[in-house]
């Protein structure tokens, strides 16, 4: 046996700690032994946090013991290693950071700390974010756990992997462009893209700002409900961070689905997409029509230059926010980014700097306006506008130009963010989830956008898809 | 910046240029892999400019939020050791050390 035999979700996992099966103090020393064996298979991993999560476990028994404890008390998770979180080290996947230990805590992990959920390691991911397959970091890609010649999708590919892999049961992502759902994807998990501003971005390192959101990542909507309800709110330390009331989501989970609208855009559905993952998601949209939706189209026409905007405007504001990175209060020189990420800060500059801003960059945040009305508009006819995640299944590692023709090699890792980054230049949430394996045993999924903070009617419909499918529940054999 | 960008190919004076804006010090290598790559992703991202967006407003902030202030009052924060204690250069009497950017000529 290579993993362990724990409940794999939060209800039931709540209720072992209710029926005194087992203590916190075993399920870390379990979860991090799994960690070390799901490392070990796929890279997942930047660091095991072994004595923070002993640490964790001793506050969570004793909530437990006092019988003053929640849904995630004593629950195993992992976090991409941009949240600082006190005793451990936090390098965005950069040796500019390699050895920075937290100097405070990330709003996400204090708030995951004072729930004592278990926090078991640091993932692995594409450094600062820039990637899409997390094989852009200085400490060796991640490999797909249900086949290690594969990529782990990304920027969020160790998250993903490690929840995949039975490691913990959530996770916490940073989505700027796709980095929680993209993974999600390729790792067969399910993953929510919150609304801007509805969980404070404090103390996580930022890609871009006017785009980053932090969220969760497990097997089920239902999981996610439960992290979501913890994390979510304002903070008065992310002056961006959204006053709009935290709903209980578990409580919308169980919504029946009649009546609800479910946009497609046509524009987006021809040409780029694999058959593999244009057949998973026809067969899903037909099982949410058996639910009672109803499938209508709707036009997006700016959609196709989505990540033309999307790429001026993250690009800019990474070149801005990784200036504070000088090799003088922390971390070592700037020589050390890797190539992918000085073509991003050097393409920022370019967008930004005199004589081209008006064209670019300027250009692009009118055109954000334009898809943004875009969206509002769809968003009175429809209730959900469906795509892709990825355009095609998880590639091997190393030739993501398998997927293209060499016309689009040059920005090829770029073009796949395509169905992404639309959620992230609008602000609207949006979720990945299973609906099936392709000839290969790769995972395929599917993507709901919902309209602003409407994360309880995304997770609602998710649950209902995962109620009469079990694709989430499968687990790949290490 | 004065260089033009009308072919298909930016110079290697915009590379060395915005690699200095940049603070990113660059290898001759890199400087003529950037040249090709970034010519490919600025011709890309440049579909843009084919947008009937004329007239429309700029959005920096998708909530619409505006900055929201706290009161002016001194709260608790990272002590000087705490804040100090990753410094990548020796400190100097509990200074950050930094290159000289102003010089007497």
């Amino acid at each position: 046996m290579t993993t362990n035999n724990y409940p794999t979700t939060i209800k039931e996992f709540y209720e072992g700690y209710l029926s005194k099966r087992y203590s916190a103090a075993e399920v870390a020393i379990d979860f991090l032994g799994t960690s070390q064996v799901v490392q070990s298979h796929t890279n997942a991993f930047i660091e095991i946090s072994t004595e923070v999560a002993k640490a964790n476990a001793k506050a969570a028994d004793k909530k437990i013991k006092a019988g003053n404890f929640h849904a995630l008390t004593g629950v195993p998770y992992v976090m991409k290693d941009v949240y600082l979180a006190k005793g451990t080290h936090t390098t965005a996947a950069s040796k500019v950071l390699k050895g920075y230990l937290s100097q405070y805590n990330s709003t996400v992990y204090h708030r995951l700390l004072e729930e004592a959920a278990i926090l078991i390691g640091k993932n692995n991911q594409d450094a600062w974010g820039h990637g899409g397959s997390s094989e852009n970091t200085d400490f060796g890609p991640v490999k797909n756990p249900w086949d290690r010649s594969k990529v782990a999708g990304g920027s969020g590919g160790g998250t993903a992997a490690a929840v995949a892999a039975g490691a913990s049961l959530f996770g916490i992502g940073e989505d700027t462009g796709g980095s929680i759902r993209n993974p999600a994807a390729y790792c067969g998990i399910t993953g929510l893209k919150v609304t801007y501003g509805r969980v404070s971005r404090y103390g996580a390192i930022a890609y871009a700002s006017s785009f980053d959101t932090m969220g969760p990542t497990a097997r089920s909507a239902e999981d996610i409900a439960y992290v979501l309800k913890t994390i979510a709110g304002y903070d008065p330390h992310d002056a961006s961070s959204s006053r709009e009331k935290v709903p209980n989501y578990i409580e919308y989970l169980n919504r029946p689905l009649k009546g609800k609208k479910i946009g497609i855009i046509p524009e987006l559905m021809g040409e780029g997409i694999s058959q593999d993952v244009g057949r998973a998601i026809d067969q899903a949209l037909k099982l949410f029509v058996e639910l009672g939706a109803e499938i209508k189209e709707v036009h997006i026409p700016t959609a196709s230059k989505g990540h033309a905007i999307y790429y001026i405007l993250a690009l800019s504001e990474t070149s801005s926010n990784l200036a504070r990175y000088t090799g003088i209060r922390y971390g070592a020189g700037r020589e050390n980014f890797t190539s992918e990420t000085k073509r991003r800060i050097m393409t920022g500059s370019f967008s930004l700097s005199s004589g081209y801003y008006d064209a670019y960059y300027k250009k692009a945040l009118q055109a954000r306006s334009l898809l943004i009305s875009e969206f509002n508009q769809a968003y009175t006819q429809v209730d959900f506008i469906a795509t892709p995640v990825m355009p095609f299944a998880p590639y091997p590692l190393g030739d993501i130009a398998s997927q293209f023709d060499s016309a689009s090699y040059a920005v090829a890792m770029y073009l796949a963010d395509i169905y992404t980054c639309l959620a992230n230049i609008v602000g609207v949430p949006s979720i990945a989830f299973p609906t099936g394996f392709n000839q290969n045993n790769l995972p395929l999924s599917l993507q709901l956008h919902g309209k602003m903070f409407a994360e309880a009617d995304l997770l609602n419909a998710t649950h209902q898809y995962q109620q009469v499918t079990d694709w989430h529940t499968r687990k790949p054999k290490l | 910046m004065a260089k033009s960008n009308h072919g298909t190919k930016i110079s290697l004076d915009v590379v060395q240029h915005l690699a200095k804006l940049a603070n990113l010090p660059l290898t001759k290598e890199e400087e003529v892999d950037l040249q090709s790559s970034l010519s490919s992703i600025i011709k890309y991202v440049g579909e843009v400019k084919s947008l009937e967006i004329a007239g429309l407003p700029t959005t920096n902030q998708v909530t619409g939020k505006v900055n929201e202030l706290r009161d002016d009052i001194v709260e608790p924060s990272l002590s000087l050791q705490e804040a100090t204690s990753q410094a990548s250069v020796p400190l100097y009497k509990n200074y950050f050390l930094v290159p000289k950017i102003l010089h007497d000529d």
